[in-house]
Parts: structure tokens; sequence; C-alpha cells
């Protein structure tokens, strides 16, 4: 019978018949004329649809679309902390990061990202009024509906949305924005494809306003001058975005004058 | 309306500390000596108090959508009674002020902190029954597992209770309430109405 | 003294408090006007929308809300070997989610209490409703077929969720796209790439027909709330958690019983109420059928 636990047979997902033995996808070629599978230029961010105050059973919440990077974040308290946790004058933070078992080209592989919620929770931290809460928690708990590249920093900017949303005192909004090190070049917002083939990966959380840096990630090689192109890539992106995310948050207060 | 205000979200400027005071939904960061929204909603200025010896104006953010009702030293709650022990009584707090709380906070009275006088004398069943509705004062914020509260004034207490029989108990002292329906008085610590 | 005291605590206290201190009496208040909190009438249902494609990751999509109570579902195909006994069948796969986003009650590591319950009712359903032929997910009989798995996530839980997620079912189903495959040499099945299906082709596809399921007949619910002698259509949660007795009734397309559930709760059931419960589930049906046709076609225009 169908939907029945354990009785479920092994099963694969097909794929594509050219994928076996034929040229490599273009992104892997050094060739500086290669473009984008989505038509973007190097240093261009996908463009960025945000929304707040999309699950009404939360506190705060806001949903995020970088091309098919799809994430929402809700956001509950200040409520009770757990009764196993020991008093604290200033408030906590908790956080959580799952994934669809859609989210993937192959089931169930966001499940691999488990560093994600201890990261969201580091890059989200320093920007939030602890003392403005103290004793009590607030979650912060995010689900990729779909991971189309670039998941970590868009969660983080979706995260600061909510947090904002639901009224938590923040020093400053954070966003986040990641730069992959294709060959010769830098690819700034990757997207899944890209990811796969990258030789490094550089990731800026920032509080745009102040100016501060709460998370930087650099995995695989990188020279010195990478490295400072890519955090001027980043910076100013973040500073892009965090105007994006005002905005976003500006809308619903600007009264509709119809 | 009288002039179009300015909307603002976290991390925006909105003033120098060398102008401004920081009003609630702002902060002052001591590194750059500027005022900054910590909410969004308007910037608002709040001319000082004529007689103040600071005279800088106040600058805070308005009319923002604030986080819901988290109890403090010093407000007043109303919780429900959820259970009563020999020398303290739990209860759920339910509203903090006129506001109601998403979810609940645990509160506990301690037996020193039910009335003001005759202290060591109370009986806590005698105050207390689980389900009884009590309005009380935060003291502090307690420990881990509860915020401190007191019904140590005559406004404080029991403010709705009801009877073995399920009946709506009427006041008929600060120590007795009386079911309409069976005339049976039971012992409870009763705020006194419109004290 | 002539007020009970706790109707001197409701005059001095916002409305919101009194709905959260009495719950109860603040919703039979309504009742007796025969209107709910949120301005409805008592057999009303809420604002209802689909919206089909929402996630490209997978084969067929659909998004739904019910007021406020938001599903997500999404079908994705992957291939299995037919088990000896039906050879020529395919297979569906159907689980329930809610994750911490969808309500404060549910925490990480701490799954809701419903999730397996309604994972169980939204399998039964479906599969027995007949709304799916499972021979249509055979491709190459004995060798392979069709595992279809149906993964329903609650993004926001208010209430009526089994309602919710079996409409995002039912969508997703309908939005369902089969990909064009062929039988490799090795016996495995893979995709044929939709640009070059032209002339260098190696392997005949082997569906080249069945790119959309034939669904017969479709099924659709309304759950309702008995209290005293009221029914309430579409509750919310807040209805849902001070009124507990539920009842979910299922038909299909043209108004046969599917199923009925009725899940205890200190209300006995009337023969005469469940027909009500009957009744008004047949109106809501005629509702469903009209947004869903609306959803479908809106894609197809596109």
């Amino acid at each position: 019978m169908a939907g029945k636990r354990g009785a479920t047979p092994a099963t694969y997902s097909p794929s594509l018949t050219t994928a076996k033995g034929k040229k490599k996808p273009p992104i892997f070629t050094d060739d500086a004329n290669w473009v984008r599978s989505d038509g973007r230029h190097f240093h261009q961010c996908r463009p960025a649809f945000l929304r707040i105050a999309t699950v009404n059973s939360a506190s705060g919440s806001a949903y995020a679309e970088f091309g098919n990077t799809k994430v929402i974040v809700s956001v509950f308290g200040p409520r009770e902390s757990k009764k196993a946790m020991m008093y604290s004058d200033v408030g906590r933070l908790n956080c959580n990061v799952s994934y669809t078992t859609f989210a993937t080209p192959s089931r169930g592989q966001g499940s691999d990202n488990k560093d994600f919620s201890s990261m969201l929770h580091k890059a989200l931290e320093g920007a939030i009024i602890l003392e403005s809460f103290p004793k009590t928690t607030v979650d912060v708990f995010a689900l990729v509906l779909e991971s189309g590249g670039s998941d970590l920093p868009v969660i983080i900017s979706c995260a600061s949305l909510a947090l904002a949303d639901a009224g938590i005192m923040l020093y400053d909004l954070v966003a986040a924005v990641s730069v992959s090190c294709l060959g010769k070049n830098l690819v700034i917002d990757p997207i899944s494809e890209e990811e796969v083939y990258q030789e490094g990966s550089f990731m800026i959380s920032c509080m745009p306003s102040r100016n501060e840096v709460t998370q930087l990630t650099v995995t695989g090689e990188w020279s010195t001058p990478k490295i400072s192109e890519a955090m001027d890539l980043c910076l100013d992106a973040c500073s892009k975005l965090g105007n994006i995310m005002r905005s976003c948050l500006k809308e619903p207060l600007s009264a509709p004058e119809e | 309306m009288e002039v179009e205000k300015e909307l603002v979200t976290p991390g925006e400027v909105l003033g120098l500390g060398s102008d401004f005071k920081a009003g609630k939904g702002a902060y002052f960061s001591p590194d750059t000596k500027t005022i900054y929204a910590s909410l969004t909603g308007f910037r608002s200025i709040i001319p000082p108090p004529i007689d103040a010896t600071d005279q800088r104006p106040t600058v805070e953010v308005s009319g923002h959508k604030a986080h819901g009702a988290v109890p403090e030293p010093g407000s007043i709650v109303i919780a429900r009674v959820t259970k009563v022990m020999a020398r303290m009584a739990s209860a759920d707090i339910m509203c903090v002020g006129s506001k109601s709380v998403r979810e609940k906070f645990t509160g506990i009275i301690r037996q020193q902190d039910v009335r003001a006088t005759e202290i060591d004398k109370v009986e806590m069943h005698a105050s207390f029954r689980p389900g009884d509705i009590v309005r009380a004062l935060v003291l502090s914020l307690g420990d881990a597992r509860a915020y401190y509260l007191s019904t140590a004034k005559n406004e404080l207490g029991v403010v709705s209770a009801e009877s073995a029989a399920g009946g709506e108990m009427v006041p008929i002292s600060w120590t007795e309430m009386q079911c309409p329906l069976t005339g049976q008085v039971e012992q409870r610590k009763v705020a006194k109405v419109g004290a | 003294m002539a007020a009970a005291s706790g109707s001197n605590l409701s005059s001095e206290m916002e409305v919101d408090a009194f709905r959260r201190l009495f719950p109860l009496r603040f919703h039979e208040r309504h009742l007796l006007q025969s209107i709910r909190p949120d301005g409805r009438t008592l057999g009303k249902a809420r604002d209802t929308t689909i919206a089909l494609g929402a996630v490209t990751s997978a084969n067929g999509s659909a998004l739904t809300k019910i007021g406020c109570t938001t599903m997500l579902a999404a079908i994705k195909l992957e291939v299995m070997t037919p088990t000896a006994e039906s050879p020529d069948e395919g297979c569906i796969a159907i689980d329930f989610h809610m994750p911490p986003i969808c309500s404060p009650i549910v925490r990480p590591g701490r799954p809701a209490e419903a999730a397996p319950v309604l994972a169980k009712q939204l399998s039964d359903t479906i599969t027995s409703s007949g709304v799916i032929d499972l021979k249509e997910l055979s491709l190459v009989g004995g060798k392979a077929a069709w595992m279809a798995y149906l993964d329903i996530y609650c993004l926001d839980a208010d209430g009526s969720l089994f309602d919710a997620a079996l409409l995002s079912a039912v969508a997703a189903f309908s939005h369902l796209r089969i990909p064009v495959v062929s039988l490799n040499d090795e016996g495995r099945i893979v995709l044929v790439s939709e640009d070059n299906g032209g002339g260098k082709l190696e392997k005949e596809p082997v569906n080249k027909e069945k790119r959309k399921l034939k669904l017969d007949s479709l099924p659709f619910s309304l759950t309702c709330i008995l209290h005293k002698n009221y029914i309430l259509a579409d509750p919310t949660a807040e209805e849902e958690s001070i009124m507990e007795t539920l009842v979910t009734v299922v038909l299909d397309s043209s108004s046969q019983l599917v199923s009925l559930y009725k899940p205890g709760g200190p209300v006995p059931a009337h023969t005469s109420a469940i027909q009500d419960c009957v009744a008004l589930t047949r109106q809501r049906l005629k509702e469903l059928q009209k947004i869903l046709n609306g959803a479908i076609s809106d894609m197809e225009v596109d």
C-alpha cells in the first residue's frame, strides 16, 4: 500500500542522459567570457524579494526569495526560557535551521547543513540588544523551502528582518552576502551549481549602518588580494541589501494614501 | 498628522549624543557618540522638561510594533493559580498590565508575599486555590524557574474564583468569598474591588 | 454587591486580556449572536487561495492558504523497482510535517503530536479515495515505476490543518508534470533533456504520453467544531483549543462521502449534526473546486 513506512523500496532520482561523458559545464573553464547560467554579471546579485509578517502564528516573521533560494523565518518570544536553563540577566537567543525534504535536487540532502543553526546564532547574536529582554528567550526558526544557492546568507538576512518584525531591539539589521571563487573569477551571490564547482567560498554578515562585521567565513584557497577583493564586493552588496531590507520594513508603516 | 514623520529602522542614525538623549526604541553608542534606532517606527523628538538640568531633547522611536508583553519588576499582572503548596503558590502569568501575553510566564507567590500583615501566620491553602485568577505585583525577575509575585496590598489578591460547585464566587470580606449557588463560604486572599 | 467579581474584572481590562483569561465565555458571548470573533458567520469558511508551482525543485507543488493556515505541498518523483505482487504499479509516500516555524507550540526536536496523526489521515484519505490510479505511475512493467514522494509542510498553523493539507496535496497532484524518461543500457531510468528531444536520441522515451496524471475524483474536506448546539465551520487554532469536538468530512468531486473523522471530544454527535456537517462540506466542495480550477487555468495561461 502507498504511504506505508518501512515498506518503501529504495528509490533513485533519474539523472540527465547528458550528464555522463559530456563536456564539463562552462563554469569550469577559465574563460573570462563565460556567462553565468542565469545571465548575471559576476558581481551582480540576484534580485531580492523580501516580505515581513508572513506567519501569523509567530511574533515576527519574514520570507526571502533570491532566485530559487526560498526561506521563511519565524521569531517567537521573548518567551519563558526552558526550565532547565540557568537564570540569566540578559536574554537568550536560540536558533534552528531546517530544510524541507524537497528543497534540494535529491531528497533530504538539506539535513547535511547541521552547522547552519549555530552559524545563524553567531551571525545574529551581536546585533541583538539582549539586555532588553532579561531572563527570557527569543527563538529564531528558519525553514528552507527551496535551496538555490547562498542559502546561509539568505537565511541570516531573512532572520534579521523577522527579528525586526517581532519588535526585538537591535543595534542594526544584519545583511549577509557570499562570494564564490571560480578559477580566476569571483562571483557574488552564487547559485547552487556555482557553489558545487567553487574552489573557495567567502561570506560576510554585517551591520550595514554600523559598519561592523558580525561574521566572516573563508573556506578554500584564497590569495590575499582575492580576499580583499571579496571583502569589498561583499560589503558593498551588504549595504545595498541593507537598504532593500529597510524599505521592506518601512513599507507597511508608510500609510497607503488610497 | 501635523508634520511628515521620518520612518526609521534598527541601525538608522537618529542624531548625535551631544544634541539628544536616547529615548525608547533608541540607543546611544559610546564608540561613535551617536544615537541609533533599535526598532522600526517614527523618529520623534520630545523637548526636555523646563526645569531639567540636562537641556537636551529626547529622540525616540514611536508608533512601532513592540514585542509582546513581558513581566518586569513593578508591573501588575493577572495570573491563574496552577498549584498551591505549603510555602508558596505557583501561577501562570496571562496578562501584564492590561495586555495579554502571547504564551505564558510562570510566577510564584511565596508565603511571605501573600499579605502585608501577620506574614508568619499565612495559610497558603486558605489564600488561593488552583484555577483562581489573581492580580499581583511583580517583585523581581525571581530565579531561573519563575518570577516572584506579591499580593501584599489591598487591591491585590484573588479577583475571580469558582466555587467547588462551579459558581462564580462573590467576595464578602477581604478573606472570604461566597458561592452564589450553595451559599458555601470559602477562604481566599481577596483583592479589594475598586480600590 | 450585585455584580460578580468576574464581571468587575472584565470591565476593567482590555478585550484581548478577557479573551485570554476567559476564552470559553468570550467565544460563547459571540456564539449567542451567531457571529465569530473574526466576523464570520458560524457556517462560513475563511478566504482560501491556491498557488501552483511554488517550488521549482519538485515535480509538482502548491501553496494553499485557508485564512492564516498555510500549507506547502510538493511531489518529487523518484524511480523504484515495483514489487512482485504489483509489477505494474507505482507508489505514493505521503508525509506531513509541522516545522517549528509554524506554531509557538512546536519546538525543534520536540515534534507536534498532531503531525503523525494528520500524516496517517491524509495518507488514508488520498489512497482510499482512488484519486490516483497507481498503474499510471508504472514506467516499465516489472522493472521500473514512479515513487511519488508527497511532502506537506505546515508553514502557519491556525486551525483546520487537515483541510488545508488535503487541499494542498490535491493541488500539487494537479500541478504535477511527469518528466520524459528513457531506459538506458544499464537498466536505469534517465531523464531525457527537453532541448535535445529532437534527432539524436539513442533511446525512445518510455513515457511519451504520460506527462500528467489522470485525476479521477478529487477529495475535498471541511472540518467543523461541535459545541453545544452550534456547528462552526473551518475553525481557527484558538477555536479548536477551546471547543474540542471536531468533525472532518471528506467528499469527492461527485459529493460522495470518502471519509469522516470524529476523533472523540467531549460532545457526542447526533446524526443530525453529522448530516449538517456533510451539508456544509457539500457547499464548501463547490467553493474549493472553483478555486482549484481557477488556479489551474491561471497556470495554463502563463
